[in-house]
């Protein structure tokens, strides 16, 4: 009896750690995010942030109106992109953790599985034979496309992972081989289309950036992503079960498949979402869960919030860095990413003793 | 026999009795003001005719002297002629070129201005004005990507390609290899305009012609040097934009050039690299009063595609608010207008954008179809500009 209160108050003690390790990244997230409204190209910097967006929320307080070129770096230029890269980063590390736990794989990402490819040829396809169709919902077809082709790509994948037998191997290099075709099919749009708008549309998805952040995709990107995240949520602690194992899972009553089937859906979903406006963003879905399981251990109710803090945390630095650094003039955002993500990842990989990954 | 020289290039009286392009209608155009009365042979206000022959084009004899007019009809007619290219390169050419391959649409342009359309034998995929050039089978996809199977099928005596050639050096090499001389020019950079026409006009047997078009030129480049030197006003700040959101022409670049020649500032003018993106927060607080932006491909010669860009801009986040959008000093162009020996058409836009009151008497667009006519025997056709 003794025991088992004793495990209880271990437990709750570790929860409270992990709860407490979550609330500083957010913590950390929000003082980031303060800073990235602060500083860019233009002159407004921390005050002139704080009081402008002060002034929309509480227009109450009757705040003296900063003026019309403040308001509009703040509030139409730079608030909407620091959004974009909080939410972007913080699903694309979401729908990565799920893959791995799902797949129970901890090589894969929407990226490395081809499913960002997928998604950007989705949207690219639809952007170039359907511009000038449905221009109203224009922004939700784009997405829909996006996830449409992104879960083919992940159930090609999946299939032939099947039909070889689902090894470590087989997934990873079926994504590898998936993720080639799309980047392929993208390439050919740009030269079976004769259009340079086409052209244009690849050059951006191969790419990827945040530059077109403004509020209307927001308000489309915004519900979709939040949504995805949410649910996946839901789903922790039977990811928690399958990792166990399929026989012990289905023991407890878990049934793998059915999960499997989720987890396919919610992490395509989160990634068309963000892949239709941003352009393909590698590297962040595949690192975002490895620290979050370093910093917090891979229990999921905890690992897949906290991967999409560090998610949000590093897209929004290195896209501030981006904007910053050799201002007016802004640098793609995947180099930065890149380069300040893999040093802090090989010092956590090698700062760090006991095996995190079996 | 009997061939005018207009200036110290025409090496040789060629075979032909008259150039063929010469026949094309030098007619008082309509709508054009005052050049065309004194144009072609416009000495007076172009500095170009007084010009001393650049170094660059070397002819293998000596040249004639300036004083003379005519040269002797029956002097030999040169075997071939050595010159130097844009990369330094010395090219020789053997005389006659009755085939000729264009790698760059720039290049194509000149040589049908050139009255040479004929030896016109292959061609880049994105060469496709004037229209008549479309009978022309296609040899590459641009210089840097030439077919080498098919150019060498195409038998050139001459080769004409850009500069991005000369980053692939396996075709460069390939095709000198086979013999065939290859010179390459940067049909963008305004600067080597002279010689890449002089230098055609040579290898092409076209001097004449060269010498009329370098002075029709040379009359609109000078007529907007002075006028913009003589501005008394300030120089307006411009955004210009490539054909991606906030992707603007920074130092060394094509578009700054024609900014600062057309009389403006360019607001990325002191950017670390040629092609910068921009920060839209940057671009806001510049707040520009011109905004100058290239038509994407697609779009091209379509008014619905120039109007959806228009709106584009004077909707953006961050655009919709300066100077340039709120006084409509926003502007849509076809590059084509301001590469290679169209340059002058496209400088007299920019500053007529930029300078409407000095440039009020100037009308770029009948200028453009006169230019066209005269040197392509075609109108203009479609938008070149919005609006």
């Amino acid at each position: 009896m003794s025991q088992i209160s004793e495990l209880k108050k271990l437990y709750s003690k570790g929860k409270a750690r992990k709860l407490i390790t979550l609330f500083s990244f957010f913590i950390a997230l929000v003082v980031a995010a303060v800073a990235s409204v602060s500083v860019g190209a233009g002159s407004p910097r921390l005050a002139e942030a704080i009081h402008v967006i002060m002034a929309k929320l509480f227009p109450f307080l009757n705040l003296a109106p900063a003026s019309r070129l403040t308001q509009i770096i703040i509030l139409d230029l730079r608030l909407p992109r620091v959004i974009l890269a909080v939410i972007a980063g913080a699903a694309l590390a979401a729908s990565g953790t799920l893959m791995q736990a799902a797949l129970r794989n901890p090589l894969v990402s929407p990226y490395i599985l081809g499913v960002s490819s997928a998604a950007g040829f989705g949207a690219a396809l639809f952007i170039v034979l359907g511009i000038s169709t449905v221009m109203f919902f224009k922004g939700y077809f784009i997405v829909a496309n996006a996830f449409i082709f992104s879960v083919v790509a992940m159930l090609i994948v999946y299939g032939i992972a099947r039909i070889r037998g689902i090894t470590a191997e087989s997934i990873i290099l079926a994504g590898v081989a998936v993720g080639y075709l799309f980047s392929a099919l993208l390439s050919l749009i740009q030269f079976i289309a004769p259009a340079s708008d086409a052209v244009r549309a690849v050059v951006f998805w191969l790419l990827g950036g945040l530059s077109t952040a403004n509020w209307s995709n927001l308000t489309i990107i915004l519900p979709m992503a939040f949504a995805a995240i949410a649910l996946m949520m839901l789903y922790s602690w039977d990811l928690n079960v399958l990792s166990l194992g399929e026989e012990a899972a289905t023991s407890l009553g878990v049934n793998p498949r059915s999960i499997l089937i989720a987890s396919i859906v919610l992490s395509a979903w989160a990634t068309a979402s963000i892949i239709s406006f941003t352009g393909v963003i590698g590297f962040v879905d595949l690192i975002s869960p490895h620290i979050a399981r370093i910093v917090i251990g891979s229990d999921h109710r905890f690992q897949l919030p906290c991967s999409a803090l560090i998610g949000a945390l590093l897209l929004l630095c290195a896209d501030t860095t981006a904007r910053v650094l050799l201002a007016p003039a802004e640098i793609p955002v995947g180099i930065v990413t890149s380069l300040m993500g893999v040093p802090f990842f090989l010092y956590l990989l090698m700062s760090r003793r006991r095996q995190i990954w079996r | 026999m009997a061939v005018a020289a207009f200036g110290a290039y025409t090496i040789s009286n060629r075979t032909q009795t008259q150039l063929q392009a010469s026949s094309t209608p030098a007619a008082t155009p309509t709508a054009t003001p005052t050049p065309t009365s004194t144009s072609p042979s416009a000495p007076s206000t172009s500095p170009y005719s007084t010009q001393q022959p650049s170094e660059t084009t070397t002819p293998t004899y000596p040249p004639t002297p300036t004083s003379t007019a005519t040269p002797s009809p029956t002097a030999t007619p040169p075997t071939n002629i050595t010159l130097v290219d844009a990369t330094g390169a010395t090219v020789t050419v053997s005389l006659p070129v009755n085939r000729v391959v264009s790698l760059n649409s720039g290049f194509t342009e000149l040589i049908c201005a050139l009255g040479a359309a004929d030896k016109l034998v292959g061609r880049d995929e994105l060469s496709k004005y004037p229209d008549y050039v479309a009978n022309v089978s296609v040899v590459a996809q641009n210089s840097y990507q030439p077919n080498i199977e098919a150019l060498l099928q195409a038998q050139p005596d001459l080769v004409v390609a850009d500069t991005m050639l000369a980053y692939n050096q396996d075709a460069l090499g390939k095709i000198k290899n086979a013999g065939i001389p290859v010179i390459i020019e940067n049909p963008s950079n305004s600067t080597r305009l002279d010689t890449m026409i002089q230098n055609l006009g040579l290898a092409l047997g076209k001097s004449e012609r060269a010498n009329e078009l370098l002075n029709y030129i040379h009359y609109y480049l000078n007529l907007v040097y002075n006028r913009v030197g003589n501005l008394t006003s300030s120089k307006p700040l411009v955004y210009i934009e490539w054909y991606t959101a906030w992707r603007s022409f920074g130092p060394g670049s094509a578009g700054n050039q024609l900014i600062v020649e057309a009389g403006g500032t360019n607001i990325a003018a002191n950017v670390s690299t040629a092609y910068p993106t921009l920060s839209a927060e940057y671009v806001a607080e510049k707040n520009p009063d011109v905004i100058i932006r290239m038509i994407s491909g697609n779009l091209v010669g379509n008014l619905t595609g120039y109007q959806a860009t228009w709106q584009e801009i004077i909707t953006r986040p961050g655009l919709k608010d300066v100077t340039a959008v709120k006084t409509g000093h926003v502007y849509i162009y076809d590059p084509i207008i301001t590469q290679g020996i169209r340059y002058p058409i496209g400088l007299l836009y920019f500053a007529k954008w930029l300078h409407p009151e000095a440039f009020a008497d100037i009308n770029p667009a009948a200028i453009h179809d006169d230019f066209t006519r005269k040197f392509y025997g075609v109108s203009i056709q479609g938008v070149y500009v919005f609006p």
